[in-house]
């Protein structure tokens, strides 16, 4: 987070105040009535059950939950290790040269991060799964006719997955903080008498600590709430509190424990999120006192331009392989080119799984993905206003809150909807609330920076030329936020698009998401299904992959995170 | 000793940075590289760091080899401009973090690093935080930093640039006591004549990649070698002329009318260049028959406290601009603008800068050309 300047807007007139105030209150109440409301309805849920109490601390006493708890924080820490070390390589290619088509790969990068689960999940399976890629190759290669890889439900896929997920956020965080670090201080201790190593263990790493830090935090709170990759890869074999959650709540119906546990995670990621914005609060005062001076350099000499190659190419390919081994297979049946599977998602068999032509989840989630762009621009546009003002007891009560979402797992979100929406709860707007709220994180801190930088002399010199409030907005504001609008609404598009958790939970079997027809597909037997799911996620990957061009094409600065 | 032979870098194929760039630098020297920034110094220094690859070269200290050398190896030191401080350390562990790499025992390295604080007056500061220090300070820090290995040779990258003007006055003595106190030998490099030569043994100018004049501090003020060293060293009277007659005192043509004196015997008849007059070598002539005088009319007059900058038109050709500084003290009265004066000049005050023919520059007068 970037700290907030000490400017002053100009005190409005005391009935603009009051309009003004009313419009802060907008995001606060949606909050209140779409995030704390639901979430409090949980605690009630867990404990005023008769009986609750007594199946709460059974379950306190039961060593399943003790192993449950270790288990996700576990595979969350072997994750964010994982990820880090596997980011490092890049991040100090990314640091220490310049070469062609950086940007373009710093694009690529991003992909994985904004991919949906589901699409992740399915490009797993088709490029590492017992019918996938690998195997198919192995297969052919050797002869034989088992599947030689059994990747498939162990903790290898999870891990690898989630590595995929996360490894920009390393990339991005930490090889940027990397290239601002004055490259005379390596050299300072390299005069000093430092060979490389400890050059890199006394200076370099200490340096980077803070950013390392926040970009571990954020990963493991990312996996600590793992869900779609645990349910899709992991299989029946792994859970972690989220899925346990859901299985709770949704398979036996045990609202009582899926509550409990909703409150326990919510403790732990509370946690992870306040040590989050601390670190990430002490990386930006520190890149503050640094020289904004790139000093990035071409590769002066083959053995350097072999390191720069080799990264990117593991790393390019690591994250293309999956992508392209769903692509590939979503158009091979039974060994040849076909366009069968995406034929089939047009067709709705008597005993599917469907319930509608999968296509029309197409249309749902368009539907549903417009109405959270509706809902989410206006709100974070009003949430980041508020957030660029002076520091007062309404900003600074709003702005953990417009982050906290980021924490809250989307099952319990979900599962909160259940338990309080009452009539509300079949209603065809809780989809996109849901959304709203898992993307308003994201589109405030991307609208923040730019509202923050708007100059406030410009509106002054408007206001002084005659022009009215509205005027001024859209006249002066506007015209400079356009940019990074555009960026916040390809965000929301493409969370939306892709949100699983808290829909799975929600959305009614008639209008399913794209999302629920790849989870439903996959959940069937027989090669069509799969079939199918491969060919939807193919379909989810490219909309969402348009939605993070047109994000990089209008990308200024890097956004907050 | 240093020497460094035949050092080629480029950046990009075609653009030399340092163009065959040869120095040597006796043990307990102070070498000065001078020049305009762009010039190749600091790169220069890098190379002798191993902090640059040169392209070709041969850099031996002592006799060894240490072109391939490793920089961590080298046991050489280096100021950087920015001081390069560690910020997650504080000024002891700073201070004391070469002799950490050199493996030494806890308590000599903490006498030490006592030691060297000392040397640079900062006794007490070793549990600050270096963010909490001021500029001058942090520079202090900086060079005992660089000292307290006892580094074989001493290399300091502009180190008074940072620091404002006043303070760069008083520190630039300090540093050359303190260098001479531990008897380093070092190279600094620098853009600022002044600071050059305060600090230093061994001047060399440097230009566009290499060395263009090498000497002592005095040398090269008195006799700068060529265009550039006096157009860089702050000359600004340089006048093109030919020497005419040469048996008892040299007599030469020039812009502004014949000039004789009794020096550059050894200049050969008919050699031509430039012949540069010091501004500080004048004064206003009263009488005295042989002494070599300049009649002109002031074009401008400035008071600047110990001496009196004057602009004068030559009666011989007005076209020409001569600029002098006269002490004040030997003037009277302030001369004032439009006086008809004659300036009287030192015969040491005088230095001769051969053509430079082939680079192909007409012998014109250098003053009307810069107009």
């Amino acid at each position: 987070m970037v700290p907030r300047t000490g400017r002053r807007v100009a005190r409005p007139h005391r009935v603009r105040r009051g309009l003004l105030t009313l419009l802060y209150l907008a995001p606060l109440l949606f909050l209140a009535l779409f995030y704390v409301y639901p979430l409090l309805a949980i605690f009630q849920a867990s404990f005023s059950q008769p009986g609750a109490f007594t199946a709460i601390f059974a379950a306190i006493l039961d060593p399943a939950l003790l192993q449950l708890v270790w288990f996700t924080a576990w595979q969350a820490a072997v994750s964010t290790v994982v990820t880090v070390l596997a980011g490092l390589p890049l991040a100090y290619v990314f640091a220490t040269y310049d070469f062609r088509g950086k940007s373009l790969l710093n694009a690529l990068l991003t992909i994985p991060f904004v991919m949906p689960t589901v699409v992740v999940a399915t490009a797993f399976l088709a490029l590492l799964g017992r019918g996938g890629l690998v195997n198919e190759t192995l297969q052919r290669v050797f002869g034989v006719s088992a599947p030689q890889l059994h990747a498939e439900q162990t903790l290898w896929i999870i891990l690898l997955a989630h590595v995929f997920f996360n490894v920009a956020v390393v990339i991005r965080t930490v090889g940027g903080f990397w290239s601002n670090l004055n490259p005379h201080l390596r050299e300072a201790a390299g005069m000093l008498g430092a060979p490389p190593a400890r050059v890199f263990r006394e200076i370099t790493l200490p340096l980077l600590a803070p950013s390392l830090l926040s970009a571990s935090l954020l990963i493991f709170l990312f996996t600590f709430t793992s869900f779609g990759v645990i349910l899709l890869l992991g299989g029946p074999g792994f859970a972690t509190i989220e899925v346990e959650i859901y299985r709770q709540a949704v398979n036996y119906f045990n609202l009582p424990i899926a509550a409990f546990l909703s409150v326990l995670q919510l403790l732990i990621t509370f946690g992870v999120m306040i040590a989050y914005t601390r670190a990430q609060a002490q990386t930006s005062r520190t890149l503050r006192q640094q020289s904004a001076k790139r000093t990035a350099r071409r590769p002066a000499n083959w053995r350097q331009a072999l390191v720069v190659a080799v990264c990117i190419l593991l790393t390019v390919g690591a994250l293309l392989a999956p992508l392209l081994a769903l692509a590939w297979s979503s158009i091979r049946v039974d060994g040849a080119f076909s366009l069968r599977y995406y034929q089939a998602l047009a067709e709705n068999p008597r005993q599917s799984a469907f319930f509608v032509p999968p296509v029309t989840a197409i249309r749902n989630s368009l539907m549903f993905a417009l109405a959270t762009l509706v809902l989410s621009l206006p709100m974070g546009m009003i949430g980041a206003y508020m957030l660029a003002q002076p520091r007062t007891w309404l900003t600074a009560l709003l702005e953990p809150l417009l982050l906290l979402p980021l924490g809250t797992s989307a099952v319990t979100l979900g599962f909160g909807y259940i338990i309080a929406m009452g009539e509300l709860r079949t209603s065809l707007w809780l989809v996109p609330i849901a959304h709203t709220l898992i993307a308003l994180p994201f589109v405030v801190r991307t609208l923040l920076p730019s509202v923050r930088a708007l100059d406030k002399r410009l509106r002054e010199a408007a206001a002084m030329l005659g022009a009215s409030p509205a005027r001024i907005w859209r006249s002066v504001d506007a015209p400079l936020l356009w940019r990074p609008l555009l960026i916040a609404a390809a965000f929301a598009f493409a969370i939306s698009l892709g949100e699983f958790g808290a829909t799975l939970l929600i959305a009614r079997p008639d209008t399913p998401t794209m999302p629920m027809i790849i989870y439903r597909a996959l959940g069937q037997p027989g090669a069509l299904n799969y079939g199918q799911a491969l060919a939807m996620s193919t379909v989810l990957m490219t909309v969402t992959g348009v939605a993070l061009v047109l994000i990089e094409q209008f990308r200024l600065g890097d956004t907050e995170f | 000793m240093l020497e460094v032979e035949r050092v080629g870098k480029w950046f990009e194929p075609g653009k030399l940075v340092l163009d065959g760039v040869s120095l040597a630098v006796r043990d307990g020297e102070i070498a000065c590289l001078l020049g305009p920034s762009g010039c190749g110094k600091s790169t220069l220094l890098r190379v002798i760091a191993g902090l640059e690859t040169p392209d070709a070269s041969e850099i031996r200290f002592d006799g060894e080899d240490v072109t391939a050398l490793e920089p961590y190896r080298r046991r050489f030191g280096l100021m950087f401009q920015d001081y390069a401080l560690f910020p997650h350390m504080s000024v002891s562990q700073n201070v004391g973090f070469g002799l950490r790499m050199a493996n030494l025992e806890q308590r000599t390295i903490a006498r030490r690093v006592q030691e060297v604080l000392e040397l640079v007056n900062l006794q007490g500061y070793g549990e600050r935080s270096v963010d909490r220090l001021s500029g001058g300070e942090q520079q202090r820090v900086a060079l005992a930093r660089t000292l307290a290995p006892a580094p074989r040779l001493v290399m300091l990258d502009e180190p008074l640039a940072n620091l404002d003007r006043l303070l760069r006055e008083d520190l630039v003595e300090d540093l050359r006591v303190i260098l001479r106190r531990v008897g380093a030998t070092a190279i600094v490099v620098t853009h600022d004549q002044q600071e050059a030569f305060v600090l230093a043994d061994h001047v060399a100018v440097m230009r566009q990649g290499q060395i263009v004049q090498e000497g002592s501090p005095e040398e090269v003020y008195q006799n700068p070698a060529s265009r550039f060293v006096a157009d860089f060293l702050g000359y600004r009277n340089l006048i093109a002329a030919t020497k005419v007659e040469g048996a008892a005192g040299a007599v030469f043509d020039t812009a502004i009318g014949p000039i004789s004196t009794a020096r550059f015997a050894e200049a050969p008849l008919g050699w031509h260049g430039w012949i540069v007059f010091r501004p500080d070598a004048a004064t206003l002539a009263r009488g005295g028959a042989d002494e070599l005088k300049i009649e002109g009319k002031i074009r401008t007059v400035s008071f600047r406290g110990p001496i009196t900058r004057i602009q004068l038109a030559p009666a011989f050709d007005p076209g020409v601009e001569l600029v002098f500084d006269i002490p004040s003290v030997t003037a009277r009265e302030l001369p004032h603008l439009g006086d008809e004066v004659a300036v009287a000049l030192h015969a040491d005050g005088l230095s001769l800068i051969p053509a430079e023919p082939k680079r192909g520059e007409p012998l014109l007068n250098h003053i009307q050309q810069r107009k």
